[in-house]
């Protein structure tokens, strides 16, 4: 089974000077949880998730921490959160995606979102044009009906 | 991915069969595929068309709250569309219609649609040029959701001709007469159901139909087509105006996504064959009369619109 077998051919994406204000927006209106930023023509250059925004929210030495559970104060948040809001997403997207390709094995897919605890991952062709994310609940589903094998 | 399909407005469609049906009664649907809600709207219904024709599209549009989401969860499900939506805030429409089939009627009850703020409408402008690069061929499609200016259809042509793309438009209405007089598609099917009108002339006899679609074609589209009557079209090219003329009488319930049809079979020919125009409509008119004889939403394999291509004559009237 390959990627473009159990990807979503939904190319929902930003480009890199949207604001965050508005990727919460579009993320809260359609229940995604991250969305891949792209060029003009579509080209993969980065991802912006829901995690990214909070740690992106708070001071520096505390998005340093792997856990964000212990931070004292949401008012720091809050406030955090509104000195970013109208940034472009590019200044706090991961600049350097995970993705995969549309034809790797879907194993491949799962082995990478489970590895580095993704909720999504971006499905590139070969010229690093976006064609559609795999979602982690798909990878689930799918091997909860046995579908796929081998994890 | 060679093809763009646009439906601003799309629609959650629900068809319901219901025999014998009148108003102020209840109906109780026993059989499942007697209520089915798939997506729909007159881009979309093209692109699910073509990919049952094997033929790969990108969807773009707008799509809004709980409807919307139930729509792009329908519309994933078909792996030869690849979605780009922009969701609003407000609910998608629903069109829902009652099928009749031992009376012959549809009865249909349409929504109008979410309404577009100036931030979502820039927003899709931008998604739509750049998803330009991706495609060679663009279909746009149907009516466009409340308050949308009036020039969008417009603006959108010229993005694409600019980068030479290949156009096509069917609707009715003020955006489409802005884009026929500023930003003339190639192709342009006049979709005359709600009423016969082209710009602010009725439509009556054979006279005014060739007058729309010449002047369709003075505007710079190489194909007019508009449906004339029940059983016929009128289709202008460069080289002259012609009546396809159907051999047999239709009944009226069949005319469901028949103009969809039509255009999907256009633009199957010429991504097939090229660019012959002329050839392209008889493809589109076979293709919409094996929509008729089909009263399942699809037509599965070419062969089957093949069959069809000798159910018309073509005369030519000018």
């Amino acid at each position: 089974m390959k990627v473009e077998d159990i990807m979503l051919k939904d190319v929902t994406s930003l480009v890199e000077e949207v604001t965050i204000e508005r990727f919460i927006k579009l993320c809260e209106r359609q229940g995604y949880s991250a969305l891949p930023i792209v060029d003009h023509e579509f080209h993969l250059v980065g991802l912006l998730s829901e995690s990214m925004v909070i740690k992106a929210s708070i001071p520096g030495y505390l998005s340093l921490m792997q856990s964000t559970s212990f931070i004292p104060d949401s008012q720091q948040f809050i406030k955090g959160l509104s000195n970013i809001l109208h940034k472009p997403v590019s200044e706090i997207m991961d600049k350097n995606p995970t993705k995969v390709y549309y034809d790797d094995t879907a194993l491949h897919a799962a082995d990478v979102i489970i590895k580095n605890s993704l909720k999504i991952v971006p499905v590139v062709d070969y010229d690093n044009r976006l064609v559609g994310i795999v979602r982690r609940i798909k990878l689930l589903s799918l091997t909860a009906k046995g579908i796929l094998k081998g994890l | 991915m060679n093809v763009m399909t646009v439906t601003l407005n799309p629609s959650i469609d629900r068809e319901i069969i219901v025999e014998n049906f009148r108003v102020g009664h209840m109906f109780r649907i026993s059989n499942p595929y007697n209520a089915v809600m798939e997506p729909g709207g007159k881009g979309i219904n093209v692109s699910r068309m073509l990919s049952k024709l094997g033929i790969e599209s990108m969807a773009l549009g707008f799509l809004g709250g709980f409807i919307g989401r139930v729509f792009l969860e329908k519309l994933l499900e078909d792996s030869n569309i690849t979605a780009n939506f922009i969701f609003v805030e407000q609910e998608t429409r629903e069109n829902i219609a009652i099928l009749d089939l031992s009376n012959h009627t549809i009865t249909q009850i349409n929504s109008s649609g979410p309404t577009l703020s100036e931030a979502d409408i820039a927003h899709f402008m931008q998604r739509y040029e750049n998803a330009l690069s991706l495609v060679e061929h663009v279909l746009i499609s149907g009516s466009v959701p409340p308050n949308t200016p009036k020039d969008i259809y417009t603006k959108m042509f010229l993005l694409a001709q600019r980068k030479g793309l290949t156009t096509y438009m069917e609707g009715n209405g003020e955006p489409f007469n802005e884009a026929i007089a500023n930003a003339c598609p190639d192709v342009v099917r006049v979709d005359l159901r709600k009423e016969k009108k082209y710009f602010n002339r009725e439509l009556k006899g054979l006279d005014d139909y060739i007058y729309a679609a010449e002047d369709i074609i003075k505007h710079g589209a190489k194909l007019a087509v508009l449906s004339y009557h029940v059983e016929g079209d009128i289709i202008a090219t460069n080289d002259g105006v012609w009546l396809f003329n159907l051999n047999e009488t239709v009944d009226r319930s069949h005319l469901f996504g028949v103009g969809d049809s039509f255009m999907t079979g256009i633009l199957y020919y010429i991504l097939n064959n090229g660019y012959n125009y002329f050839e392209a409509a008889k493809f589109g008119m076979a293709t919409a009369i094996a929509k008729i004889h089909h009263i399942e939403k699809y037509i599965e394999n070419v062969d089957e619109i093949e069959e069809y291509s000798n159910y018309f004559e073509t005369k030519k009237v000018k």
